[in-house]
């Protein structure tokens, strides 16, 4: 029964962990788009203040500047990312998630070694 | 007892799927952000050879925190380093480094670039970045070849690569030097453009760059020119490139992973910081030196070693106790390294010769280098 459980016990945690992969936002593509880069700066003069958005919302300030003789907007303020904060917050719910079923597999791993035990004794 | 183990165990399964099936729906829109920074850009770099606008005045000094050092550079990158009176572009004269570097990327593997088929996978090939206003930075694969049509909105994408599945590579020098310039040649229309360092003499083409030794801050900003500075393993850092003009002869110039392509007038060059060149580490957790600009002062990584970007001046630079004044690249697929110069550069006509001539845009479409 000990091996049995270990195998649950297992399936579990790697199912979690393969779930909190899932959550986990894509890192796949990236940038700024720089058709939208160069068009913001369109009739601005140097220094002015600039700013656009990412493909995901992000959003891009800085200044135009004079670049291979157009004028582009350059960044420089850290990218701000509108979905920061529910991309935590999905992140904290996960890891509570994984405490909790932690918690859980140690106490029915607790539960059973219990059983084991009054289980021999009765044998 | 064995069943309400069971039954104890299926409850807790059970429990398990239904919290992490609500974490998976609730994060099902925010999949996107999360730039890490890396992907620039690359650039082609148009154009533009003066060596900046204008600084005026100078005014202020540097420390020596500031101060160019050639130690910095990775073993094998520079020929030579020889300091020499230079006038920057104020008139002011100063002493500057006359760098030869080597152009070799000394440390780094360079390629792959494009893929040979629409099987290729992106461990086979390198990057490239959109130029509309969802501009991303894509591994340069062949699902992304095959996406090109859909990617751009125009059919006609679907020319780079054939029924067999095979892509159209520019595989030799005739094709490399007739699809890397401005005017691409019509038979390389509809090809991923890529050259060889093959192609090269001794495999790589030296640069040389006058920057001054100690970097003087000026008056007023200056636009970078077609070459930014100098990567710490001996190659071009490049400015922009000219993305759209790549695209509009149903081309792509793929970079490899580390943000470089080659042309057959500036050799190896960078386009964009993906990590590769941030090879000069910091004690402080400070994003790592990739190179310094042609007005003397250090380009570092965009974010320092705890992933956090910090506010900058227009040029993308900042100050502390360490570095004294400093820039931060841009992430990759922004298309640039600095926004400006903030210091003086040294005057065009002791900038350094580029090694040779080349059509008016660089890049692969590019412009032999005024260093």
């Amino acid at each position: 029964m000990t091996l049995e459980f270990n195998f649950i016990r297992r399936s579990l945690v790697l199912l979690s962990y393969s779930l909190t992969l899932s959550v986990t936002p894509s890192h796949a593509h990236s940038g700024s788009p720089l058709g939208v880069a160069w068009s913001t700066c369109d009739g601005k003069p140097k220094s002015q203040a600039c700013e656009y958005k990412g493909f995901h919302g992000e959003r891009y300030i800085g200044t135009c500047q004079v670049m291979a003789n157009n004028m582009l907007c350059v960044r420089n303020q850290p990218i701000e990312y509108p979905e920061k904060a529910s991309t935590d917050a999905a992140e904290t719910h996960t890891e509570e998630v994984k405490e909790i079923a932690e918690i859980v597999v140690e106490k029915s791993e607790k539960e059973a070694a219990t059983e084991s035990i009054s289980e021999d004794s009765l044998d | 007892m064995h069943l309400n183990s069971c039954q104890s165990l299926i409850s807790i399964l059970a429990f398990s799927l239904m919290m992490l099936a609500g974490c998976n729906s609730s994060s099902s829109s925010d999949t996107g952000s999360t730039d890490n920074g890396s992907t620039d850009t690359g650039s082609t770099d148009t154009g533009s050879t003066d060596t900046g606008s204008t600084d005026t005045g100078s005014t202020g000094t540097a420390s020596s925190a500031e101060a160019l050092n050639v130690d910095n550079f990775v073993a094998g990158a520079l020929a030579s380093a020889e300091i020499e009176d230079c006038t920057l572009s104020d008139g002011t004269e100063t002493t500057c480094y006359r760098i030869e570097a080597a152009g070799k990327a000394q440390g780094q593997t360079i390629g792959p670039f494009c893929p040979r088929t629409t099987s290729s996978t992106a461990a086979e090939t390198g990057i490239w970045i959109s130029a509309d206003s969802t501009a991303q930075v894509y591994d340069a694969d062949g699902d992304f070849i095959l996406n090109l049509a859909n990617l751009y909105n125009d059919t006609a994408w679907n020319g780079l690569h054939n029924d067999d599945g095979s892509v159209n590579v520019t595989l030799t020098e005739a094709a490399c030097d007739g699809a890397a310039q401005p005017n691409v040649e019509d038979q390389y229309k509809y090809h991923c453009v890529e050259c060889s360092t093959d192609y090269l003499d001794d495999g790589a083409i030296a640069g040389t760059y006058v920057i001054p030794v100690t970097p003087t801050p000026a008056d007023t900003t200056s636009s970078v020119a077609a070459t930014v500075g100098v990567a710490l393993n001996g190659s071009e850092l490049s400015g922009p490139a000219p993305v759209d003009a790549i695209l509009a002869n149903y081309t792509i110039a793929a970079f490899d992973d580390c943000g470089g392509h080659i042309n057959l007038h500036q050799g190896y060059h960078y386009h964009a910081a993906t990590g590769c060149t941030e090879v000069g580490a910091q004690d402080d957790g400070h994003a790592g030196l990739i190179g310094y600009a042609m007005d003397g002062y250090g380009i570092y990584g965009m974010k320092d070693a705890d992933g956090n970007e910090e506010s900058l001046d227009e040029c993308r630079g900042t100050t502390d106790d360490t570095r004294g004044y400093h820039y931060h690249a841009a992430s990759a697929g922004e298309n640039m390294f600095i926004g400006c110069n903030h210091g003086k550069t040294v005057a065009t006509t002791t900038a350094g010769g580029p090694p040779g001539g080349g059509p008016p845009n660089g890049g692969p479409n590019g412009t032999a280098p005024t260093r």
